[in-house]
């Protein structure tokens, strides 16, 4: 096996199980459900020649079927599951998803929760064994990660390692297979390690404690806004072994108060492109935890560029990785060049960071117009177009300042069509409309009109210092 | 009594959450989560809070689950069922 049971170190871990709530798999049951998705597939003449666009979801269907591409080798493009039909790229010929059963017998029939659905089928050369994962923000053409399973063992290795994972482990996933955190970081390694697993649809307070109380885990992976909200929703203490935060900075007194109640955590380092770049261990002191997302994985470096002249140790992240992405491609399949952020074997984070002297990592902040929300990646383009769809509206511009709930507090500013009177209210249900909560501002202000800077750009500076 | 708990749980909802809901537009009977009035995981945990003060009960871990959240109108039920003891 390539991606299951690397690591173990308990010969029992093979009665270890993956739950999701309704459904459970032990590994040692896995070979044979593999055997049964290779008739189904075999049926529809859908063999590794094919491209796969993959619907996958918290589930142990969804786990199982992700599993087997992984182990036979198939290429395939990694998507959340929509409620509608999304668009698919030109080189994937099936669009795969399953669909819930009831049944726990089920699992041994594929061919009930596994839907194939066919695709247009496109001359395009097939390049084995990939990896695809769209990445976040669309400001832009689309940008599809191109990864290649051998180095994807590699990412995977360097967090069993790192985070000190063992069979005997009981890891709770509440955070997204279909993203690089929820699969490089804590599914793959999980797995790699024949850990019990939990996969958790959504992160929610209500859904989370139960399944904790049934599933025991030691360990959690999650983002800080979940983490919060663990520390606003729940009063008692609970001893976890480790909890691995990412996919935004850690805020106030979080760090501090979780392990007051929780144990230790990690944070973790990462993106879609480069899958895990640093992360903490658990044994590192409590200071280095709280304050930096730990050193960076064997192999991988990193260099700050544009230091800021005040403080000449911050700057613009670039990251070299062994084990990071091949490049992008297009929805047609075509390769991406992007020379300004991929240089030489260095990718460019777009993060703001500073770099101790010890080599622990702190990341600041991201340096182009987007911030975290939720653990998501939101550019500010993407949230001013949205708005200027809206009749009436003339113009839109985001800016960040301060926090909320979610992260980054986000303003917008709208500039209405001349002669016409749009309320804030009616602006903000414009967003809930159209866009993902998430991205949704915070505030909005409605103004006659945006300050400029002499190259006739609007001043995000100005507009920061003189509203929020 | 649950008539009256249901139009606070449904102002509290429409006026100290950062949704986008009138009062009318709440339905008692449906799902809090994605399926109904997409309650996300930070909106929840403001109104549990918002509902321990206001009717001055305490949620026990073992009692915050989807099902005692599934409607509004259980949770109105369950919220009667706390003060009452």
């Amino acid at each position: 096996m390539k991606f299951i049971n690397q690591f173990s170190n308990a010969t029992n871990s093979q009665s270890n199980v993956l739950m999701d709530g309704e459904h459970q798999c032990a590994y040692q049951d896995m070979p044979s459900i593999f055997d049964k998705i290779q008739n189904h597939l075999t049926k529809k003449n859908i063999s590794t020649k094919d491209c796969l666009a993959f619907e996958c979801e918290n589930s142990v269907p969804s786990a199982l079927v992700l599993l087997y591409l992984l182990e036979e080798g198939y290429s395939f493009l990694l998507l959340p599951k929509a409620p509608k039909e999304q668009s698919i790229p030109k080189f994937c010929q099936y669009r795969i998803r399953t669909e819930r059963i009831n049944d726990k017998t089920a699992l041994m029939n594929p061919e009930q929760f596994l839907h194939i659905f066919k695709e247009g089928i496109n001359e395009i050369t097939h390049v084995a064994q990939k990896l695809y994962m769209r990445t976040s923000g669309s400001t832009g053409t689309p940008k599809i990660a191109v990864h290649s399973h051998k180095k994807l063992q590699g990412n995977v290795l360097n967090c069993v390692q790192r985070l000190r994972l063992n069979s005997d482990d009981r890891v709770a996933i509440p955070v997204p297979l279909f993203h690089m955190y929820g699969l490089g970081a804590a599914f793959l390694p999980g797995v790699a390690v024949q850990a019990s697993i939990d996969l958790q649809k959504g992160a929610n307070l209500l859904r989370y404690l139960p399944r904790e109380r049934e599933f025991n885990p030691n360990v959690a992976f999650m983002t800080p806004v979940f983490a919060e909200t663990l520390l606003k929703g729940r009063k008692s203490e609970r001893a976890y072994r480790l909890t691995v935060v990412a996919g935004d900075r850690l805020r106030g007194d979080t760090f501090t108060k979780y392990e007051s109640l929780f144990g230790n955590m990690v944070q973790l380092y990462g993106s879609t492109e480069m899958g895990a770049m640093t992360a903490a261990s658990p044994n590192d002191q409590i200071g280095k935890r709280a304050k930096t997302v730990g050193e960076p994985m064997p192999g991988v470096q990193m260099r700050l560029e544009k230091r800021q002249s005040a403080n000449g140790d911050i700057g613009e992240l670039w990251c070299q990785h062994p084990y990071g992405f091949e490049g992008y491609v297009d929805e047609n399949g075509k390769a991406i060049n992007l020379t300004q952020d991929n240089r030489d074997g260095w990718f460019r984070t777009k993060d703001m960071a500073k770099i101790g002297p010890d080599g622990h990592l702190e990341v600041l902040g991201r340096c182009d117009h987007s911030v975290n929300r939720d653990g998501l990646l939101v550019f500010f383009a993407d949230v001013e177009k949205s708005i200027e769809c809206l009749e009436g509206i003339e113009s839109a511009v985001v800016i960040s300042k301060g926090e909320s709930q979610r992260g980054k507090r986000m303003i917008a500013y709208c500039v209405p069509v001349k002669g016409v009177n749009i309320a804030e209210a009616d602006i903000r249900a414009f967003c809930f409309d159209n866009l993902p909560k998430h991205a949704i501002p915070d505030k909005i202000i409605v103004v006659n009109s945006l300050p400029l800077l002499p190259n006739s750009k609007v001043d995000r500076q100005k507009l920061i210092e003189q509203h929020g | 009594m649950s008539e009256n708990l249901i139009d606070q749980l449904k102002t509290i909802i429409a006026q100290e959450l950062d949704v986008n809901l009138k009062v009318e537009e709440i339905d008692e009977n449906a799902s809090l989560f994605e399926e109904g009035l997409g309650l996300d995981s930070v909106t929840l945990v403001e109104l549990i809070s918002l509902v321990e003060k206001q009717f001055n009960i305490q949620f026990s871990e073992s009692e915050l689950n989807p099902e005692s959240f599934s409607t509004l109108k259980v949770l109105a039920d369950f919220i009667s069922g706390k003060m009452a003891s």
